[in-house]
């Protein structure tokens, strides 16, 4: 009995993994389940997501967000036609597309130069101020240098697609998703830090869209954000910073 | 360096061991303080693996399921030695005999 829960267990771990080897462990200390499942499944899942290059990960990974989040937001406004088609709207999404498709297979140079059109165009269009803010970090942050480390987490490119703002104003399904980004982090840590990197623009946009002479909505806004923000980079960096120590 | 790490690397300071005997070891050797899950313990050794501080020198078959031997590294051997003797240093603070009510 206890054998074949724990087979089908293994069978969450990477082909790589002494699924076998444990598996004998396992069954040669015949210890209650209860006491091997938790440790069992974050163990495996740990595996799965790889936990290398914590920060330059996550740098790349906010970029990923900043990048399709805005890019979705465009295409909603010009739906909504708030915001006009143009050809350099779309020069910017092709730009988008072409970071995003680089950032996911780990090319570090084309993602950079692809992120840094996507800013400078938009930045020329001059319509969408709130992108050309996102587009301007996500650039920043592919510019850093370092080893290839490709983003391919589908739990990413699902949050890409929540509003950012929604999740920072704290709305009641917004909020479980932030917690679950905050709990998910016992397994892999950089998708908060991520979040909390790409919430810096979210920050940064709300405050610049702000009326000066609301000094109480500028306070409460500034809490919430800098709140989110320092919640995910806190959480995930201590996770980060634990899980170096050998 | 974390505890659990620490009876891991002692665990094989002395010959090469597999999985259950590690955990065996660990548990001894902390007095059952630490009592590694299955999972946790391999994480360890993965970890541990990767950052060169123990190593696979043996691989064998039991009941038909693989069963690999890990041993210290050299640079395992040093990271536990320097581990074992910073603690010993903290603990002396502590421990050593001092007058009892200060200088008179």
């Amino acid at each position: 009995m206890n054998e074949r829960a724990y087979e089908v267990l293994l069978r969450l771990y990477p082909a790589g993994h002494p699924r076998d080897e444990m598996l004998d462990v396992l069954l040669t200390a015949r210890r209650p389940m209860w006491r091997e499942v938790p440790a069992l499944v974050v163990g495996a899942l740990r595996a799965r997501t790889g936990n290398d290059h914590r920060w330059l990960y996550a740098a790349r990974a906010a970029a990923l967000l900043l990048l399709i989040h805005s890019a979705v937001g465009s295409a909603r406004e010009v739906e909504a036609t708030w915001l006009p088609l143009s050809t350099m709207q779309i020069l910017v999404w092709v730009a988008v597309a072409l970071a995003v498709g680089a950032i996911i297979a780990g090319w570090r140079v084309p993602a950079a130069l692809a992120g840094v059109a996507a800013f400078a165009i938009s930045a020329a269009d001059g319509v969408d101020w709130r992108s050309v803010t996102a587009y301007s970090l996500a650039a920043v942050l592919l510019i850093i240098p370092g080893p290839s480390t490709p983003v391919r987490n589908p739990i990413l490119l699902a949050l890409a697609l929540v509003p950012l703002d929604a999740v920072a104003l704290g709305t009641a399904p917004s909020w479980l998703i932030g917690l679950g980004v905050l709990l998910w982090a016992v397994v892999d840590e950089r998708v908060a830090l991520a979040v909390g990197l790409a919430f810096c623009v979210a920050f940064l946009q709300v405050i610049a869209d702000l009326p000066g002479s609301d000094a109480r909505g500028v306070l409460i806004l500034t809490g919430s954000r800098v709140g989110f923000v320092a919640a995910f980079l806190l959480v995930g960096a201590w996770v980060a910073r634990r899980r170096v120590r050998v | 360096m974390r505890e659990p790490t620490y009876y891991i690397l002692a665990a094989l300071q002395d010959e090469p061991a597999h999985g259950y005997a590690i955990m065996s070891r660990v548990a001894e050797l902390s007095g059952d303080r630490v009592r590694l899950a299955t999972g946790t313990l391999y994480q360890a050794l993965d970890r541990l693996s990767k950052e060169a501080l123990i190593e696979v020198v043996r691989e064998e078959v039991v009941n038909g399921r693989a069963r690999r031997h890990y041993a210290l590294t050299p640079d395992g051997h040093s990271a536990l030695q320097a581990e074992a003797a910073r603690m010993a240093a903290a603990a002396r603070v502590v421990l050593r005999p001092r007058a009892v009510g200060g200088a008179a």
